[in-house]
């Protein structure tokens, strides 16, 4: 890889995540000295409510922490913080674990959208193209049970993504993978001018291991490429998907953790 | 112990956890039996790759190669060629 190459990488995997597509009516996005957080006090799904970019000194105090998290508390939800390698100060992570943080291994990972991946016998996809088509409300009615989303969360989700694939150029794809002509499974792409990010994988329970999300990946990358768009970016956990996402050829771009804490419990 | 054996092995210990289904055998099918999932199904992967010293390429790890000891000795023997 070149040096200039090397850093678009970066650039892309870095930012992957940042998708003001998503934020609701009144999340507040406070941008600005290597920081970006996003406060939502309507959602309960910690994702709206984020340090994503933090820019703490070597010197970080506990103060200086705890008012960070006292934002999300304020407002009475879960709240998560990404971690880099780079990050500073170098224990914030062990600081988050000791505030009583639960924390997930993350990957961000890329590829090249011409990866000669293949369908996997037995599984179609299919793009979803219009809010008012019966494969959207599908592909909403098994992620929103695969996820567990609360009502609004839910609610909000299918208002949202109706009007994004609904636009007259659309920044979201969503694809909606069948197992032998059953629904079971689905992904989504937030389309970016040289790339996409790829999101939101889930197989529905009873169909892991037929070859879905190789699918879903392998559709993703196809019409990624016919589009002009040459990188696919996602950040899977070590957990969920990141393996998987790995041997389908994808590079691990850099590592980092997600640490969640929950609001404190009235008479704590 | 050689190929056969090993997977064998690794299926009634790690896959069914001891309890062995009576039908059983080197064509019994792990996926559509329901007995594998997506982690089972990457342990699995990791153990041959750990034992066997095979690597798997990005199209190798579908249905049709870890749906049973056959399929299974069948990717194992193409791949160390």
């Amino acid at each position: 890889m070149t040096p200039n190459r090397d850093a678009r990488v970066f650039q892309i995997a870095l930012n992957g995540p940042v998708m003001p597509e998503l934020l609701r009516d009144d999340a507040e996005v406070i941008v600005g000295d290597g920081w970006r957080r996003t406060v939502t006090p309507s959602s309960p799904w910690a994702a709206e409510n984020e340090v994503l970019f933090s820019n703490l000194g070597d010197a970080a105090s506990d103060a200086e922490i705890d008012a960070e998290i006292d934002r999300y508390h304020r407002i009475g939800r879960p709240m998560r913080w990404c971690v880099y390698p780079w990050d500073r100060p170098v224990d914030l992570g062990q600081r988050l674990l000791a505030r009583g943080a639960s924390q997930a291994e993350v990957w961000a990972l890329i590829a090249e959208n011409d990866l000669p991946l293949r369908m996997v016998d037995g599984v179609e996809v299919e793009p979803v193209t219009s809010s008012t088509s019966e494969a959207f409300s599908t592909y909403m009615d098994q992620m929103i049970t695969r996820w567990g989303y609360p009502a609004d969360e839910a609610e909000f989700r299918r208002a949202r993504y109706a009007r994004l694939i609904d636009a007259e150029q659309p920044t979201l794809m969503l694809f909606l993978g069948r197992y032998r002509g059953e629904p079971a499974g689905g992904g989504a792409c937030f389309l970016r001018h040289d790339h996409a990010y790829f999101t939101g994988d889930f197989v529905r329970v009873g169909y892991e291991a037929r070859g879905l999300l190789q699918s879903l990946h392998a559709a993703r990358h196809q019409a990624m490429s016919a589009m002009g768009l040459r990188w696919a970016t996602g950040h899977g956990r070590l957990s969920g998907t990141a393996q998987w996402v790995r041997r389908f050829g994808w590079k691990v771009v850099f590592e980092y953790q997600i640490y969640q804490l929950e609001p404190p419990t009235v008479g704590r | 112990m050689d190929l056969r054996d090993d997977l064998r092995a690794y299926i009634q210990k790690e896959i069914f956890k001891g309890r062995v289904p009576a039908a059983f055998d080197d064509d019994f099918d792990l996926i559509e039996s329901g007995f594998v999932d997506s982690l089972s199904t990457m342990n699995l992967i990791m153990h041959l790759e750990q034992v066997h010293g095979v690597e798997f390429g990005i199209n190798d790890i579908v249905p049709q190669n870890l749906k049973s000891v056959t399929a299974l000795v069948g990717l194992l023997e193409s791949r160390r060629g």
